[in-house]
Order: C-alpha cells, then structure tokens, then sequence
C-alpha cells in the first residue's frame, strides 16, 4: 500500500496546510521515528470512518483498520510501561506446569436421536449437513436403509439409526420450546466405510476423559444399550457414547 | 516461511519461526553474576529453568527496554550435547510477522566473526531486516554452561 504521507513529506512545492495532512504526518513521522507520543491522535475518530470520513487515505484504505496508521497506532499501545504486577503476575504464571489436559482426552460429537442423547467420537465424523431429500432405493425398503442422498456431490447411503438403535422419533410435543433446533445430516466414515443418518440435533463436540465414562445399568432392556460403550455427564445431560467399531460393523453386515 | 520481527531500536531483526516455540511477555530475571552482559538471567518456564539471552546488549551493547512490547521469544536451541533445549530471547518491540519465501533471502555478503549469528537479509519497502541464525548465537563456551542444568526440574541456585 503507498504511503501517500510520506510521498508529501519531502515534496516542498506540497501544500501542507491542510490539517488531515498535517496530522496524519505528524503521527507517521512520530512513530516512525520509534518515539511514540504520550496522547495519539486518534485521526480514525476525527476524520476517518468512525469519524466524517474527510480523510484523503480512506480513497484507497476504504475502511480506517486498513490503514497504516490505524495499526501503528495500535501497536504503540504497547510502547509504554507495564501496569503494576503485571510483570510478577506473568512471572508466576510461567512458571506453572501446564495442566496437560489433551493426550488423554477423545473429542466426541454429541448428537440427539429423539429424547435421547448419544455421543459418537469426533474421528468417524466426516461432516454434519443440511437436512436434504432422502431418495428410496426401489425394492430395497427396509426398516433401517433409507435410500440415498447426495452429499458434496457423491450419493451416499442413507441409514436410520433411530431404527436401528430401537429409539423412538420425537414428537411434535416433546420438541424444547425454549430452544430452536435443526435437524442434521450426520456423516460417518470408517474405513472406506461411509453412511449417512438423520439426526434431530448436533449439540457440539465435547472432550471425553475415559474416566468419565460410566457403565450402562443392565436392567435397561433396548437394543441401544448393546450399542452404547458407557454414558457420561455433559451439563444436564447424560450421554451415551456409542461404540463406532460395532455400529460400523453390524451396518455393513445388514446393510452391504 | 513465517518470521517473527522485533526491533533494535530503528532497525529490523526476523526469527524463523519454525524454531519458535512461545513467545511470552517480560517475566522477571533472576540475574547470573560473572555471566556475560547480555545474558539477562534465568527464569522458570512450565517447571524448566531457562536461560534468557538480551539481544539488545548483545547486538547493540544496550539492554532492552522495559515496556509492554519487549517480549522474550522462547526457542528450540541445539546445545551441544545435540539435544534441543528451551532459550529465551529478549528483544524490543515483537509486535510483528513477516511471510516471506526462500527466493526473497539474499545473502548479505558479509560474515563477521563477532556476529556469526547475522543471516540472510529480506528487503521490505526500502528497509532491510536481517535475519536472526539462532544456532550461532552462543559461543561455544557458553552454550556448554548454560545448559549443563537447563532442562533440569530442580530449580537452579547460584
């Protein structure tokens, strides 16, 4: 970017009375010379777009943080002393072990299947999308294949781990009114193995301590519960987090 | 290549960053008598003592200044045991980076003996940053000491 200041600065047939010139000169040459002065003048609030907008630079910066003097300025902020404990404060600071909290941790993408919250880890997520039409395979209709759909250009096979997992739709009635949830399209992929699932919403992704995980009571009688490796807390909920290896493995053996 | 820049009073230096690991504000140094000048001292760093080199009294026989935007810049420094070990720079004004690729270096022409640590040069819009070799910082006599205990967990007295 040219720095049209300067181009004036040594240019003595220039008129240099005009007062945008003058100022913005004035803290050019100023901070250039590594001498930052005690009040900036703040010429983005006077004549630049948080201003009248008069300024000669804004032809070419549009906006004032494009401009040179905005972020020298800026970084002149830091040309002064440190407040009060701000030195010890690092001090102490830096010299912590750092609580190493991610090579035991797996990232798991919660997700709901009507009432129910199930986890799945991050690593067989391949993308969560929009909700899209789900075309019906002619005489291959059965509870859990649903068809296919067209997900970043390549036709995908469309499962219902509803279905699957024996967990029951939601209703109308039990949808949260506090909150406005989106349906998704979760796609999972293992291996070269790649399905794609209606979801009813994607909380987030939440890193999983394998402490955390705590054993499915066995008096719950659902198909699910063979599927789920343990149930964790995440807020107000409980999560039950999938095992990937063998719902991959019982879609291929059903489906493919 | 992404390099960090910071200041010798006017002029420009640059850090590969790739040999960065952190760069952290102004801690307090805990002074290494008969030491060189231009080692500031010592601090503790995540339960490792490492030692800080100022590159102000270094390159310019001036310490740095003690403001918000004097950093010191933590890198991986081959000792010469030929493990890595953790050294601090310190320098005026790390407020910047620089992208550059390998064609815009040009050797500078001249290899001092008292500074086998200036490297390459990078023209920006008339000015000319000098690139900083970290491997040829030290001399050898130093580097020895200062990590004979550096990488320990004990804290070091003197």
């Amino acid at each position: 970017m040219k720095d049209t200041a300067n181009m004036y600065e040594n240019d003595p047939t220039v008129n240099l009375d005009s007062p945008s010139t003058t100022e913005a000169q004035e803290t050019t040459s100023l901070q250039e010379a590594g001498n930052p002065p005690d009040t900036v003048e703040d010429c983005w609030n006077l004549i630049g777009s948080f201003g009248d907008g008069s300024c000669m630079e804004l032809a070419e910066a549009i906006l004032c943080r494009n401009c040179r003097l905005f972020s020298t300025a800026g970084r002149n902020l830091l040309e002064r002393e440190p407040p009060e404990g701000y030195v010890e404060d690092w001090t102490e600071l830096l010299g912590r072990r750092k609580a190493f909290q991610g090579a035991t941790t797996t990232g798991a993408i919660i997700f709901r299947l009507g009432l129910e919250w199930l986890a799945l880890p991050a690593g067989v997520f391949k993308q969560v999308a929009q909700i899209r039409t789900i075309h019906s395979l002619p005489h291959r209709s059965g509870p859990i294949l649903k068809g296919l759909a067209n997900v970043l250009g390549a036709l995908r096979l469309c499962i219902s781990l509803h279905d699957l997992l024996g967990v029951e739709k939601a209703t109308d009635s039990d949808q949260r009114p506090e909150r406005k949830t989106y349906a998704r399209l979760a796609v999972i992929e293992k291996e070269g193995d790649c399905w794609v699932f209606p979801v009813d919403e994607v909380y987030g992704m939440y890193r999983l301590h394998p402490d955390e995980l705590q054993s499915v009571p066995v008096t719950v009688a659902r198909s699910a519960v063979s599927y789920t490796k343990g149930l964790f807390h995440c807020g107000d909920k409980i999560v039950g987090f999938l095992d990937d290896t063998l719902l991959f493995y019982s879609l291929k053996r059903r489906i493919l | 290549m992404l390099f960090i820049l910071f200041h010798l009073g006017n002029d420009r230096y640059a850090l590969d960053s790739r040999q960065v690991i952190e760069v952290v504000p102004m801690v307090i140094l805990k002074r290494l008598p008969h030491a060189p000048n231009y080692v500031g001292g010592l601090f503790r760093y995540r339960g490792v003592v490492v030692p800080v080199i100022d590159l102000c009294a270094l390159i310019r026989n001036a310490p740095c200044s003690r403001l918000l935007s004097s950093r010191i810049v933590l890198v991986s420094y081959p000792g010469s045991d030929g493990r890595k070990h953790v050294l601090g720079l310190m320098a005026e004004r790390i407020v910047e980076t620089l992208t550059a690729c390998e064609a815009d270096l040009t050797p500078s022409g001249i290899d001092l003996d008292e500074s086998p640590y200036l490297g390459k040069i990078i023209c920006r819009e008339q000015e000319m940053i000098q690139c900083i070799r970290i491997e040829h910082l030290l001399p050898d006599s130093l580097r020895s000491t200062l990590f004979q205990d550096g990488g320990d967990e004990k804290t070091e007295g003197s």
